[in-house]
Order: structure tokens, then C-alpha cells, then sequence
């Protein structure tokens, strides 16, 4: 039996912190997505076990400023992609701009210097990863897909999905079914 | 996974002269790597199986690496989960539909067909990289990571 659970990335996340600096008794505040806000300084004791403890978990503390910007920019187009989270009609440089209290030239350079792509190309990507699991997991259709992810049609979101991935939607879908029906028959084999 | 980190690269060409194409376009991309060069599918193996070895993120495999050929090592590494993050590109000289389609179902996630021009490798081999080097740092599904470069 296969079961497929839909999880809130960014919820669990936050539990999982909220869990931590509760353990080790650090009065905090979470002020946005990955930003904590941590009464005084903590001691060098303190900053470790709070770093090994969530390191269990894939997080890591970020301690360069730069990385942390890089880490909202890549979460807001997360949320944009995963939430819908953008008003309608606004440019993603209009929204990231603000949204920061940045200028566009500035996130943008360095966007591309740390992930060395563009924030436009790492957002086409990301709508191609919703894409796919779209497809996959809630196995929507084409055409419900493309609306749901704000494509103008199925032929904007194929055309797309080709010059990223060099397959058609349909290619990656008979492949992907393919694939799984392969290696779970001979897992259980 | 940090931003600065880099991405290794693990190369299992047949010919020289791909070798040479390869490190040379690694050399130009933005993305740092580092690179382990083997001679054979024996090789890789027991390469990818030994504990403490420096496991690649992303392989590129020969499809007439000897001793077997790339596609059965390739089914070898999709049966193990251990190495389930890792990408593996198959480079080959032929384009047709139906072996690059066997090549994904199998579990390949990158398929490149050789070229003797040095540009447009150099080209596929950058997109390639940053393309891993977005998977490997957003923490996106690896599985789903699909990408056919053939068009030439």
C-alpha cells in the first residue's frame, strides 16, 4: 500500500524550531519565515546545543547575512509557487522588493552570485517542481494544472516545461509512472 | 547544505577526448565542483561502495562503460537507497527516443548526447551543473529530477 501525505513545509518547520528553543529554554520570538528573535545574546554553550539540536532536523543557524537574504528570497518563491501567495497582477520584482524593503538590482545580484541563477529562472523552476508533483501526486490534468499555477494556457506551461526539462509534460508523466511501476514490483519481488 | 559548498562530480568516460571536454567546461562554470575521474563501471562501484568515500552528488556514465555498460550500473545504483540523492547522467551517442526514454525509466535523471563540438558542450555541461546545483541546495525532490539534452 502506498499512502500519500501532503505536508506543510514551512509549518513543520516552524514546530520543529518552536520545539527546540523550548527544550533548551531560550525565550524567543519567530518574526518570519527562518527569522528568530532571541532575548540577548546566547552563550557560545547555549548557540552549540542549539545548533546540534537542529541540525537532526537538516536546519542549520545561517550566520552570514548574505546566505540568510538568499534563504528568504528562495522561501518567498516557495510560497508564491506552494501558496499562491501573491497578489494578483504583481511582478515578482515588485513583490520580493517590498515584501524585503530592498531594491530589485540589489537581491537580484545577489541572488544569481550565491545560487548562480537568475530569481526569475529559480522561480520557473520552482512552478515546473509544482508541475511535476501536481501531476504526480494529486494527479491533477494539464489543463487543471496550468490554471491552478497561473499559466496563460497548457501550451505556455508545455512550452515551458520543455526548455526546463527538455521533455513534454506527457513524456515526464509515462516516464515517471513507468519508473515507479519498475522499481516498486521489484522491491517487491 | 550551505550555498558555498561545492558540488562533486564523479566522471566515467570511455574517450579521452570526452574527458578533456568535460573538465574543461567544468572549469568555466560558476558552480564550484570537484572531481573524481574512474575508468570503469567496476571501478565506480567499488568506488560508491566503499564506507568513507566522498560520494558524488551527480555522475556522468558512458553508455558503453565497460565492463557492463552505464545502463545496468545504472539500475544497480537506483536498487540501492543509499544513494538515492545521487544524479545520474548518462552520456551517449545515440538520440533515439525510445533508449533515452529506457535511460530515464531506469532511474537516470540527466541524459546528454555526446557532441564533438566543445561549445555546445561546454553549454550543456553549465546547465546541467547550475541545474543540480539548484536541486542539491533547495532541498527539492531529487526523484522528480528529469533533464534530456539532446537537441543537436
Amino acid at each position: 500500500m502506498k499512502l500519500h501525505v501532503k505536508y506543510n513545509v514551512n509549518l513543520t518547520c516552524k514546530i520543529v524550531l518552536q520545539e527546540q528553543l523550548e527544550k533548551l529554554g531560550i525565550p524567543f520570538r519567530i518574526t518570519g519565515l527562518g527569522e528568530v528573535l532571541v532575548d540577548g545574546v546566547l552563550s557560545p554553550e547555549l548557540y552549540g546545543e542549539l545548533e546540534s539540536s537542529l541540525r537532526k532536523y537538516g536546519m542549520e543557524i545561517i550566520e552570514n547575512p548574505r546566505d540568510a537574504l538568499v534563504h528568504q528570497i528562495k522561501d518567498i518563491i516557495r510560497d508564491m509557487v506552494y501558496l499562491n501567495e501573491r497578489p494578483a497582477g504583481s511582478r515578482i520584482s515588485v513583490y520580493l522588493a517590498k515584501k524585503l524593503n530592498l531594491s530589485y538590482s540589489y537581491l537580484s545580484r545577489i541572488f544569481s552570485d550565491a545560487t548562480h541563477t537568475s530569481i526569475e529562472n529559480y522561480m520557473i523552476l520552482q512552478r515546473i517542481e509544482r508541475v511535476k508533483q501536481l501531476i504526480l501526486e494529486e494527479k491533477l490534468t494539464f489543463t487543471e494544472v496550468a490554471w491552478k499555477l497561473n499559466f496563460s494556457s497548457v501550451a505556455h506551461l508545455s512550452n515551458q516545461f520543455k526548455k526546463t526539462t527538455g521533455l513534454t509534460p506527457t513524456g515526464f508523466q509515462r516516464i515517471m509512472e513507468r519508473r515507479n511501476i519498475r522499481y516498486s514490483s521489484a522491491r517487491h519481488s | 547544505m550551505n550555498d558555498n559548498d561545492a558540488l562533486n562530480i564523479m566522471l566515467a568516460l570511455n574517450r579521452q577526448k570526452d574527458r578533456r571536454f568535460f573538465m574543461e567546461a567544468l572549469k568555466d562554470t560558476k558552480v564550484r565542483t570537484t572531481l573524481d575521474i574512474l575508468d570503469d563501471g567496476v571501478q565506480v562501484m567499488k568506488y560508491l561502495y566503499s564506507p568513507g568515500n566522498r560520494l558524488p552528488q551527480i555522475i556522468f556514465l558512458d553508455m558503453e562503460i565497460p565492463v557492463k555498460g552505464a545502463i545496468d550500473y545504472l539500475v544497480e545504483i537506483r536498487t540501492d537507497k543509499r544513494f538515492s540523492d545521487l544524479a545520474v547522467a548518462i552520456y551517449s551517442s545515440t538520440g533515439s527516443e525510445e533508449i533515452i526514454e529506457e535511460s530515464f525509466i531506469k532511474g537516470a535523471n540527466i541524459y546528454l548526447k555526446k557532441t564533438d563540438d566543445p561549445f555546445l558542450l561546454k553549454n550543456a555541461v553549465s546547465q546541467i551543473i547550475t541545474l543540480s546545483w539548484q536541486y542539491h541546495t533547495s532541498g527539492m525532490l531529487s526523484e522528480n529530477f528529469l533533464l534530456n539534452v539532446t537537441s543537436w
